[in-house]
């Protein structure tokens, strides 16, 4: 088809179809660039694709393996900036070009043609607004049309012919392309629905024949590599994802920002009492941000200063890793705080379990963890394991060939725990008084366990372990100044006591109007507040 | 037509002198001292004679030519790939085998140090059986039991997760190397035992209400009527070392005896000590003895480095279904785990480690063997390493036995082979081949609990699944 018609003007059976796609790309791009791009990022880690042919044949064990191959491969880009959004609409372009031509071989309405055509797109772009759908199974639709079309010619001759075009292809779709075979098979019935029809019917029956091949329930094998339904963007998951790529790829000054500006957050805010009830996705993702938020503000030194910029705050220090209902974010990130604090052992086994709770049990990102974790334990052999993992990846590849004289490691070692017992609980307390035994100079594991006992108001303990770790390396904070201040008063210290502990001023003062009235909310900002007026709970 | 023929001719063509002219040849070839550096580590191993190609992959190399026998292969890049045929055809005209590896790195030739492969008539069973599960950090996902052809590549799923609803699965485990009787696990809702009786899959429900837990470690009986097994009280805690992971002991085990004709529990005081703790159950051959590990219970888990288990045996009448009452400790040395008796009755292959009772996580666990007839252990100095290595079972012949080693990198278990000629002498064992010598490398895997099968097993994971749909059979305690 010509853009011109004849006589110089426009053919409006190609402009049409022109201007819907550009409509949608520019649509597509701008949005999944712009508003939801750390779906991508989430993406590309959860998927491990290897440039080996060892990891290529594994995908001939399971239909669509072209589609996988497709797919898996251009997903590994994602993890570069606009490389997703691009990835997608051009893979979306391509999809709208095939249903259009595919739809338009079978000679129907134009107009239908292209309502449909948009429609398959729309519906697919909806479906990669889910986290867990595969860019494959774009691709395994796309291989569907595309067989079509390349076998569209010979559906057209006699019947002989066209059986030839419909079987073969049909067996061919479904191996190389999985699903896609029901497109295929809709457009051909649609083209020579006496051939086709049969062919199906047989096809549908000898299915289940195929668990065993390839250990796939039947309705698997209809739908692999996987169908969804339509989906709504779920900004909420964004910003969890955005905060957490951030926080993956160090930029920490990012994390306080997104955290500063969120309204989820915000609403949590100690300003005297929440201003609204969060939804149920909104207090998922709110334990998820205030995790990732204290995470980098421990590790910049300044957990004590927004302990109680949140009510209620989430440290991650009271969740188990295993027997309890934790959002699968933070299930996914909770490697994040124990490697923070030096707990490699349990780092480690937080990022194996990370990685065995995505597709196919492989995860990039924790991947990588794994070999961090080996390296700072100082253990070759595993790490060269997972690094030798890495370097057959396009993303990850310079950072496995770099990462075995990067020095951050051999300094992080000087953290670890060297406690040479066992824990058969997720008791946080005791992990990081052993990294502090290991280590006094541990200062995120200090700040972690006082600020926890400081949140479940344990003010015996909290002084107990500041006399132990901040008594040769003072660690005058405010928040520890006013829950000092709370101890000591209860315990009616003497005087020298105060003078002992309170070194901070303005402390003193503030103590002073705070004793002199009611909890009011210009003291939202002191433990005192938070000891006098919130409940316990949320933690 | 003419046309298409000589287009396709003229590709053919080009195609070969593409593949030839890619497949470098050695020429002026440096002699070295040095030995190639290659993976799996098969240098001066011992092979059965039906073992499958020991592809192998020499690390750092543009390519690669490998003399074995009258053999050649050359690849471009590392990869050394035998041919199934003129493999077998090598390893049944042959007894000793040299290798000679000469190798292509920054444009020189070097031939390496020669090394040998040492065939040995007695073959090994046929089929290996494995659970594939990420390294045991608590929670699994995704886990498949599968059986390979370890004379060929071919591996069959006989429990997958697409097909179970991600259920956990355990250990596959045959009866006297035999793949008509087997049995493994299906745990989580509606799970059970699976037991394979000539091809037929029963579900049984083996936990009677008076047991501390379900079934977890078991063996058959030789006539396959009884399995004898251990119910415990798993709990796993982290390490706080970094240089540890995890460690997992039991609070409570028990073993008992299971009539599967009859579908009754047989217990024994001995067996059932509140004040002891006893797992690892194993029949003799002979069916007369029962194997086991036994502790006393110590205050966990704070106690956890004291828990030694001892090996020991029980008298086991098979015709009267009757547990006996004198125990025998055979061996206190170190905490001992998993006895496997040969099928000959002549060796005890037991692993040891410093304490506890999962090896799996002990870097130091290494093999023992003791001679039953003599008492005299054998610590398998050639069969060891630096890392765990465990969860072992013998060939039919007494010959072979496989186990789990994670030698090459501490957290991957890999099925490991091992000779034992008839003095009793082990051999330097060698690691399962695979078609692509790098599987290995990009496999994130464990081999967990490997088993020996002397044929085919004869069912797959769509039985199974059928099977799982079945109503379990009761067991009655006696």
């Amino acid at each position: 088809m010509q853009l011109f018609g004849k006589c110089g003007s426009l053919n409006t059976k190609v402009l049409w179809p022109i201007l819907v796609i550009i409509g949608f790309d520019v649509i597509c791009f701008w949005f999944f660039q712009q508003q939801y791009p750390c779906h991508f990022y989430f993406k590309g880690q959860n998927q491990l694709f290897l440039m080996s042919w060892s990891y290529v044949g594994t995908l001939f064990s399971k239909p669509a393996w072209a589609a996988c191959l497709a797919g898996e491969f251009l997903t590994q880009f994602y993890d570069y900036a606009v490389a997703g959004a691009t990835i997608l609409t051009v893979s979306l372009t391509v999809l709208f070009l095939l249903a259009y031509q595919a739809l338009g071989s079978l000679r129907l309405n134009r107009w239908l043609v292209l309502i449909v055509a948009l429609a398959v797109i729309v519906r697919e772009a909806s479906c990669h607004l889910y986290y867990g759908y595969m860019l494959s199974s774009t691709y395994a639709m796309m291989g569907g049309l595309l067989m079509f079309l390349i076998l569209r010619r010979l559906m057209k001759c006699r019947w002989p012919w066209a059986l030839m075009a419909v079987l073969p292809g049909m067996l061919l779709c479904y191996w190389l392309f999985g699903y896609g075979v029901w497109p295929f098979l809709l457009l051909s019935a649609i083209a020579v629905w006496r051939v086709t029809v049969p062919v199906a019917v047989a096809f549908i029956c000898l299915l289940p024949l195929m668990r065993s091949y390839y250990n796939l329930t039947t309705a698997d094998l209809c739908r692999y590599p996987g169908v969804e339904s339509f989906h709504a963007p779920d900004f909420l998951k964004e910003t969890d994802l955005h905060m957490i790529h951030s926080y993956e790829t160090g930029d920490w000054d990012d994390v306080v920002k997104t955290a500063e500006a969120d309204p989820v957050l915000n609403t949590l805010k100690v300003g005297g009492s929440p201003q609204r009830r969060l939804s149920q996705d909104a207090q998922v993702s709110s334990t998820v941000r205030r995790f990732i938020y204290n995470l980098v503000q421990a590790q910049r030194g300044k957990l004590p200063d927004v302990l109680l910029a949140y009510y209620p705050n989430y440290l991650g220090t009271f969740t188990s890793m295993i027997g309890t209902n934790i959002p699968m974010l933070m299930f996914m990130n909770l490697h994040e705080f124990y490697y923070a604090i030096g707990d490699i052992a349990r780092a480690e086994r937080g990022a194996m379990m990370s990685c065995v709770s995505v597709p196919g049990n492989r995860n990039a990102y924790t991947i990588k963890r794994l070999s961090e974790c080996a390296l700072v334990r100082n253990d070759q052999k595993a790490a060269e394991k997972f690094l030798g993992l890495l370097r057959q990846t396009i993303p990850y590849r310079e950072w496995a060939e770099n990462a075995q004289n990067d020095e951050r490691y051999r300094q992080k070692a000087q953290f670890i725990n060297l406690q040479d017992t066992i824990s058969p609980s997720e008791d946080s307390y005791n992990i990081m008084m052993q990294l502090l035994r290991s280590n006094p100079e541990n200062e995120v594991a200090l700040d972690y366990m006082l600020c926890s006992q400081l949140l479940k108001k344990d003010l015996d303990n909290f002084k107990r372990d500041y006399d132990e770790f901040c008594t040769e390396r003072p660690r005058i904070r405010k928040l520890y100044q006013e829950a000092l201040c709370i101890w000591l008063m209860k315990n009616e210290a003497t005087e020298e006591e105060w003078q002992k502990y309170i070194k901070d001023v303005q402390v003193m003062s503030r103590l002073k109007e705070y004793m002199a009235g009611k909890p009011s909310p210009r003291f939202a900002d002191t433990y005192w507040f938070y000891f006098d007026v919130f409940n316990l709970g949320g933690n | 037509m003419m046309k298409i023929r000589y287009i396709f001719a003229c590709i053919a063509f080009a195609l070969l002198m593409l593949l030839t002219a890619c497949t470098p040849t050695p020429h002026d070839v440096k002699q070295s001292e040095q030995e190639a550096e290659i993976y799996p580590d098969y240098k001066d191993v011992t092979i059965p004679v039906n073992i499958a190609p020991m592809n192998f992959v020499v690390r750092g190399v543009d390519a690669v030519e490998v003399k074995a026998g009258d053999l050649t292969v050359r690849s471009r890049g590392g990869n050394v790939q035998f041919g199934v045929g003129e493999w077998r055809a090598l390893l049944e005209k042959n007894e000793t085998i040299e290798v000679e590896v000469t190798a292509l790195k920054d444009g020189q030739w070097t031939a390496y140090k020669r090394f040998h492969w040492y065939v040995v008539s007695d073959s090994i069973d046929s089929y290996l059986t494995y659970r594939l599960i990420e390294p045991g950090y608590s929670v699994w996902n995704r886990l498949q039991i599968k059986q390979r052809c370890v004379e060929n590549f071919n591996e069959h799923a006989l429990v997958d997760y697409n097909l179970q609803e991600n259920r956990c699965m355990n250990c596959h485990t045959p009866g006297s190397q035999n793949p008509q009787l087997s049995m493994l696990y299906v745990r989580g809702k509606g799970g059970g035992a699976i037991l394979n009786q000539n091809g037929r899959l029963r579900k049984l429900d083996i936990k009677t209400p008076d047991m501390v837990a379900t079934s977890t470690y078991f063996q058959f009986a030789p006539s396959g009527r009884y399995i004898v097994f251990s119910a415990n009280v798993v709990v796993p805690a982290v390490q706080a070392s970094a240089q540890k992971r995890l460690e997992v002991y039991d609070t409570e085990s028990d073993i008992y005896v299971a009539d599967l004709e009859q579908n009754r529990i047989i217990r024994s005081q001995q067996l059932s000590d509140p004040d002891q703790l006893e797992t690892f159950p194993a029949f003799s051959p002979d069916g007369k003895y029962i194997y086991y590990c036994t502790s006393p219970s110590v205050e966990l888990p704070q106690d956890y480095k004291s828990l030694k288990y001892v090996l020991a045996r029980i008298p086991f009448d098979e015709a009267a279904g009757t547990i006996g009452t004198q125990v025998d400790t055979l061996f206190t040395g170190r905490s001992v785990c998993h006895p496997r008796v040969s099928p000959d009755g002549e060796r005890i292959l037991f692993s040891v480690q410093d304490y506890g009772t999962f090896p799996i996580w002990h870097k130091e666990s290494d093999l023992w063997m003791m001679d039953l007839r003599t008492g005299m252990v054998d610590t398998l100095q050639v069969v060891n390493s630096d890392m765990s290595d465990t969860y072992h079972s013998w060939s039919s012949n007494s010959r072979w036995f496989v186990f789990a080693s994670k030698r090459d990198d501490g957290l991957y278990g890999k099925p490991y082979f091992c000779y034992v000629d008839r003095t009793g002498k082990a051999h330097k064992p060698f690691c399962l081949p695979q078609q692509d010598p790098t599987f290995y490398n990009d496999f994130l895997k464990s081999f967990n609990a490997p088993e020996l099968a002397k044929g085919k097993i004869p069912f797959d994971a769509v039985d199974v699944a059928n099977a799982m749909k079945l109503p379990a059979e009761p067991f009655k305690s006696e």
